[in-house]
């Protein structure tokens, strides 16, 4: 039989009754064909060290669960495979930016607290119940990309913004956000772009468009917030003109 | 609990599942040969017949050596073209890329049946409620009937948004109206059991593993209470059942305290995966017939007469005790199927 390569992590440990509360680990695990980071360390939990944590469970991408950075990069566990990793040590970090509970475990609290507040769930427009909402294709389609976000917590962790300031929305939430302000059957409009017009909503962003390049479901956050900006300034303008206007008419009489 | 959906087509290897869309999107289930095999099987629905039957056909390819590499079948979708995958499945492209490297636009996709759904479960009423009072059970882990001995595609829809509500709104409703019977100290007693059952496994040596007893029951259900079962299968998947659970007694936990106690949650989900098995094999052994996703090729026909019933486990120390229940017909009697 031809054996399988071996794989080789360094694990960044945490756990705070410790002393060192953080510490590195070296680990090797037996590789099989096809086989991804989240089988690896699944076999290192069950036969190596029953002490290390991280967060999983669909095994299948859907659920967000294993986000993590390997070798700097932000990654699922899930559907990151092995195979390109066999030449050299690989570095497994938790994700950045958020306070560590334990081993690869963070506290994702600022992620949820964020997304509470945008209330991220249709406030439908009244309709006549045997017609229900109707959307057209194309409608569908402009929502689509925004639909896929799975809050990983992928885009926090590249995020300067969130990074400078935790009370910064985040791009997935502020993507969020921009997916029920297009959702023709959501009755907010005004109120969701109120709701993001400060600078820990969309004016807090950098526009570097990191997150867009790392999300693992092609989720384009900046492109929402950008767009929210316009927006927002086109609102104001049209309420400053009609200000403006008004003033002109009281003027003139 | 002897009624477990196996679905035709997950991804070989991960057995992520690949939606039944892709074959409603006109996709062809193929052999080595390069045979669309259904048209044995099911010639007048194709690669569309029911979850049962269709998985069933596919398994039997693979078992009588029409699969490749001996292990798995394609699910071909090429010829639907790049647009219409692109429009219509890019969730299933996604998938067949990141983890089986293949983009269905260039290649067949390898498919297997997997485990996918329990029609059994917890009995409950329409109202969630369980014959433990102060227990409600909503979802694939409850057992309302509505689904008979096979679950049509998309009726979890019915327990998610529907059967769970009512629950909630029940257990919600009866707690304010304080119904008799409840007891909370039946609840803080199994907490107290809950603990002192984790000291207990931490301090005792452990000369067996989660893992290695879940691979091997893994092992065992799959080749002997799977799509097909027969009883010779079914009694020695029993034995193994018996001498898995004696194991168990004897596992160890290094951890003492229960947050993040990885080891504390795999134990308990052996426990009850072991009892699950349990119950399946002893309900698939006693029912001698087949019926929707419950396929004996030693009883092929289905046994209305002897049958037509709902099987009720209950736990006692020596096991799974059996009994029955009639079944209520409304508007839809079972018929002959054919496809």
């Amino acid at each position: 039989m031809i054996k399988t390569p071996t794989f080789f992590l360094k694990i960044k440990r945490y756990h705070p009754e410790k002393d060192p509360p953080c510490w590195m680990e070296a680990f090797k695990v037996e590789t099989r064909k096809g086989m991804n980071l989240l089988e690896a360390l699944l076999r290192i939990q069950d036969e190596q060290d029953g002490t290390l944590s991280f967060r999983y469970s669909c095994r299948g991408a859907v659920c967000g669960s294993c986000a993590m950075m390997v070798n700097g990069e932000l990654v699922l566990a899930c559907r990151t495979p092995v195979g390109g990793m066999l030449e050299e040590t690989t570095l497994i970090e938790p994700l950045p930016f958020f306070p560590v509970i334990r081993d690869l475990i963070v506290d994702m609290s600022p992620l949820f607290e964020h997304f509470r507040k945008i209330e991220p769930y249709l406030h439908g427009k009244p309709v006549m119940p045997e017609r229900e909402h109707i959307m057209t294709e194309e409608e569908r389609k402009a929502i689509d990309p925004y639909i896929q976000c799975i809050l990983c917590g992928i885009c926090f962790g590249v995020c300067p913004a969130f990074n400078r300031e935790a009370p910064f929305f985040g791009p997935a939430i502020l993507a969020k956000a921009f997916r029920f302000l297009l959702d023709p059957r959501d009755r907010r409009d005004k109120e969701i772009l109120e709701s993001v017009n400060h600078h820990q909503g969309v004016w807090g962003c950098n526009t570097v468009f990191q997150c867009v390049k790392v999300c693992p479901k092609e989720v384009p956050p900046t492109h929402a917030i950008v767009k929210m900006r316009r927006k927002i300034l086109k609102y104001q303008l049209a309420s400053l003109f009609s200000r403006f206007s008004s003033l002109c008419r009281i003027s003139s009489k | 609990m002897e009624f477990v959906q196996f679905h035709p087509t997950s991804l070989f290897g991960t057995n992520i599942l690949i939606t039944e869309g892709a074959r409603g999107e006109g996709g062809y289930l193929v052999n080595v040969k390069g045979e669309r095999y259904m048209e044995r099987h099911a010639p007048h629905l194709m690669e569309l017949g029911p979850r049962d039957i269709v998985a069933r056909a596919t398994q039997r390819e693979i078992d009588e050596g029409r699969g490749f590499e001996g292990q798995y079948i394609h699910l071909d979708l090429r010829h639907l073209g790049r647009e219409k995958i692109m429009d219509h499945l890019p969730g299933i492209r996604q998938i067949a890329m990141d983890f089986a490297g293949i983009d269905p636009i260039l290649n067949p996709i390898p498919i297997q049946p997997a485990q996918h759904y329990s029609m059994g479960g917890i009995p409950t009423n329409v109202d969630g409620e369980t014959p433990l009072s102060g227990l409600y059970a909503a979802g694939e882990c409850a057992c309302v009937s509505v689904h008979g001995a096979n679950r049509l595609g998309g009726n979890s829809l019915l327990e998610t948004l529907v059967l769970g509500a009512r629950a909630g709104r029940k257990a919600a409703s009866n707690v304010k109206g304080e119904k008799e019977g409840f007891n909370p100290l039946a609840f803080q007693k199994q907490s107290e059991t809950f603990q002192s059952s984790l000291r207990e496994r931490s301090s005792g040596k452990g000369e067996e593993s989660c893992f290695r007893l879940r691979g091997e029951l893994k092992t065992v259900m799959t080749n002997q209470v799977g799509i097909f079962r027969r009883e010779s299968d079914l009694l020695s998947a029993n034995e193994k059942i018996k001498e898995l659970k004696e194991r168990f007694g004897r596992i160890g936990i290094k951890q003492k305290k229960l947050a993040f106690n990885n080891e504390w949650i795999q134990y308990l989900e052996l426990e009850g995966m072991l009892h699950v098995a349990e119950v399946i094999t002893e309900g698939a052994l006693a029912r001698k017939e087949s019926r929707g996703s419950h396929f004996r090729t030693d009883y092929p026909e289905r046994d209305d007469e002897h049958w037509l019933r709902h099987t009720l486990a209950h736990k006692t120390p020596e096991g799974a005790r059996l009994e029955y229940k009639e079944v209520t017909i409304t508007n839809y009697p079972p018929k002959e199927r054919t496809y």
